[in-house]
């Protein structure tokens, strides 16, 4: 294999590219990357055998064509540190030249018949999105996700769609993010009322993708993968077994003490509230009288907090406890301005709303 | 290599092929029975017949294509839903670096290489399958820990685990597994192997006698021999010392019994790479214990008719001088003893204090009776 890479295009693909390669793994060859040239590209491969990567890298030139497994923090590195903008890549059986103007780097490969396949994106997409939304989408849903359950389903993130929306809905048990995405079409006749769990890992490297964000994302369901294309870049991912919690009960629809909030000064008062809690007595207190809303935290035998705020509340008075911290999450990925803060009796849950597509659930603590 | 061409295991695979054929097979197994008789083996190409995507069967024996995309992959190493799971994986957990490589199958392994896993629906195959080797090293934690997954895997799931001792399972993870047991290996096919490996007639057939049908076993032995370890040559001095064995040499001879475990040991690490330190210098004791017990055994058996099967058939005039001061019930006492010996080798006591108890054991104590 022959090829004449710009320096800038391979170092951006392999920015991606190296994310997906494990750090350590007891299968060396999953530390390399797979360079493939044909006549008319070159394709970049990574896989930790759950999440496979293949980059269409631009600004190419096909001198020969060929396939080379090359470790991937080696070849990142030499295109990191060079400086010339054109590097030449030659393969023969397994051992990789790179030269650029005043340089030459010789690597050993391994052999190109046993990396694992990486899927490509083939055929029409079921579903397609437009990448900043879902970006967005993923922003208001992932960090809700359990980060090690021995309830599988809760591990990833849950996409259901249904017609021309996409749900991205995610929960560790003490708290539920769910977050409408509208769809850039109207999906294909299989896929309308399709559900699945998508991991955590793949749903992070979905966000670190670039592009602007009208560009569209085009995503297929294959047995128990999920091939997921967006301009040179197609991530596949194997599915999340299990069964997502029936989520829909746990959402509250009968509560009648609503009150708006400015998104800032409440991030605010919390994290300052916070300030004087402890880890065994992890919890601030919400007490909402007339026109006024009191957060305060305790830290025992050390001291305590008290943030005030003026609000606009006609209704019952109410005190409730939440971990600051899932608080905290969900404020810094609010966009907008202002939400609503919805409550019911002390030991019910919290339901917290931004516009018409987001909504997340928290369960209160007791302050006893 | 294929499931066929396993000798030996009929049995075993026999249980297997029924419960495939019958569309029953169970979610976790138990492989049990001694190191080095092929559970492995089984157990990998097992996995490959499960997870092969165009399954062959012929004369109601199925076994896997071997050119399908996932048999070739599997072949590879690099099939997605092959997991081989072992104790030295821990260095790469992830708070493993650098870590050495432990004696018991920690926690962290079974958690990041088993529970995250499963839930992973199958990529290239069907299936997913997990083969635990070592499972008589588990600690208690760690088998807690599995005994969910065991209990209810996901469908796709078969979870096997490989075990040389059953008693260090607990009984929450025996009930939740089929147990498929192991027999040792005949005789004739150990010696045609080594012989096949470059060893002589009578060192393949010592070895062959030793090992007690254990194949794996015998064959490292080989190869340590094969890299001049001289185990052999250590074994016959060892049993001309055992044989006449004075009180006061004792010590002199656990001395030197050490020098030579140690010298065993370094000659093992080499040729392997990947396991412990400790492990292998508690293997290269444990076999020279091994020798002595086969030698005790031999006394044992030399008055029974089938005498002409004796394990150190070559140096008989040692046995015979060994049987005079031994009679059948004390020899026999004498090998629970050293069974003692290997547990507290693998439960850490000091080797030297090893050694001397156990040569002082067998020293003749006609002069001081304990």
């Amino acid at each position: 294999m022959k090829v004449e890479f710009s320096r800038a295009a391979l170092g951006d693909a392999l920015g991606l590219l190296t994310s997906v390669v494990p750090s350590r793994t007891p299968k060396p060859i999953l530390r390399c990357v797979r360079v493939m040239g044909s006549e008319k590209e070159v394709r970049v491969f990574a896989t930790d055998l759950e999440v496979g990567i293949n980059i269409l890298v631009s600004e190419v030139q096909v001198k020969e064509v060929g396939d080379v497994v090359i470790p991937a923090d080696r070849l990142a590195a030499i295109v990191r540190e060079s400086t010339d903008d054109v590097l030449s890549l030659e393969a023969e059986e397994g051992t990789c030249q790179i030269k650029g103007a005043d340089s030459q780097f010789t690597i050993y490969g391994q052999e190109a018949e046993q990396y694992p396949a990486v899927p490509g994106f083939e055929g029409r997409a079921d579903i397609e999105v437009a990448l900043g939304t879902l970006q967005a989408g993923i922003a208001q849903s992932l960090f809700a996700t359990a980060k090690e359950s021995t309830r599988y389903a809760l591990n990833g993130v849950l996409w259901e769609i249904s017609g021309k929306k996409l749900l991205l809905v995610a929960t560790d048990g003490r708290r539920l993010a769910r977050c409408r995405v509208n769809l850039a079409s109207a999906p294909a006749q299989e896929t309308a009322a399709a559900k699945m769990i998508v991991p955590a890992k793949t749903m992070s490297l979905l966000d670190k993708l670039g592009g602007s964000d009208t560009d569209v994302v085009g995503i297929k369901l294959i047995d128990n993968q999920v091939v997921i294309g967006c301009g040179n870049v197609v991530i596949s991912s194997t599915l999340v077994e299990g069964n997502f919690p029936k989520y829909e009960d746990i959402i509250p629809t009968d509560y009648e003490k609503k009150l708006r909030l400015p998104t800032e000064a409440v991030l605010s008062a919390v994290r300052r509230s916070a300030l004087l809690t402890t880890e065994e007595s992890r919890g601030i207190k919400l007490s909402i009288g007339r026109d006024v809303m009191v957060f305060s935290g305790r830290a025992p035998e050390t001291g305590d907090a008290r943030v005030e705020m003026p609000v606009d509340y006609k209704a019952e008075p109410v005190e409730i406890g939440f971990n600051p911290q899932f608080l905290i999450d969900v404020l810094r990925v609010i966009k907008a301005e202002e939400f609503d803060l919805e409550l019911g009796q002390q030991d019910r849950p919290g339901l917290i709303k931004s516009g018409a597509n987001f909504l997340y659930v928290l369960m209160p603590i007791n302050l006893g | 290599m294929s499931l066929k061409d396993i000798f030996c295991q009929d049995n075993a695979i026999s249980i297997l092929q029924r419960a495939y054929a019958s569309d029953k097979s169970p979610h976790a197994y138990i492989f049990a029975g001694a190191e080095g008789i092929g559970k492995f083996k089984t157990a990998r190409e097992w996995a490959r017949l499960l997870l092969c995507n165009s399954i062959v069967t012929e004369d109601g024996f199925s076994d896997s294509c071997g050119s399908c995309q996932s048999c070739r992959m599997f072949d590879a190493g690099s099939h997605p839903d092959f997991h081989h799971i072992y104790k030295e994986l821990l260095e790469f957990t992830t708070d493993g670096k650098g870590r050495k490589p432990p004696l018991k199958f920690p926690i962290d392994v079974v958690r990041e290489f088993v529970i995250d896993k499963v839930s992973n629906k199958p990529g290239v195959s069907q299936r997913k399958v997990f083969v635990l080797t070592e499972g008589e090293k588990l600690n208690i934690e760690s088998q807690n820990c599995l005994l969910k997954v065991l209990e209810e895997p996901p469908e796709y799931c078969t979870i096997i685990l490989l075990c040389a001792r059953m008693e260090r399972l607990l009984p929450t993870t025996k009930s939740r597994c089929q147990i498929i047991r192991f027999l040792p290996i005949a005789e004739e096919r150990i010696i045609d192997k080594l012989k096949r490996m470059g060893l002589n007639g009578r060192k393949s057939q010592y070895f062959a006698r030793l090992a007690q049908g254990s194949l794996g076993q015998a064959c490292q032995w080989a190869q340590l021999e094969l890299a001049d370890a001289e185990l052999y040559q250590t074994k016959k001095e060892l049993l001309s010392s055992v044989a006449g064995l004075e009180y006061a040499d004792a010590l002199e001879l656990a001395e030197w019994l050490m020098g030579e475990s140690k010298k065993i040991a370094a000659v093992w690490a080499e040729l392997d790479e990947n396991t412990s330190k400790k492990d292998i210098s508690r293997r290269a004791a444990k076999t020279l214990v091994q020798v002595i017990t086969s030698a005790l055994h031999d006394t044992m058996t030399l008055n029974l008719p089938r005498s002409e099967n004796l394990i150190n058939f070559d140096q008989k005039e040692q046995i015979k001088k060994l049987a005079q001061r031994l009679g059948p019930e004390e020899a026999a006492e004498k090998i629970a003893g050293a069974y003692q010996t290997m547990r507290w080798i693998e439960s850490a006591v000091n080797e030297r204090l090893i050694f001397e108890q156990l040569l002082l054991n067998l020293a003749v104590s006609d002069k001081i009776k304990i």
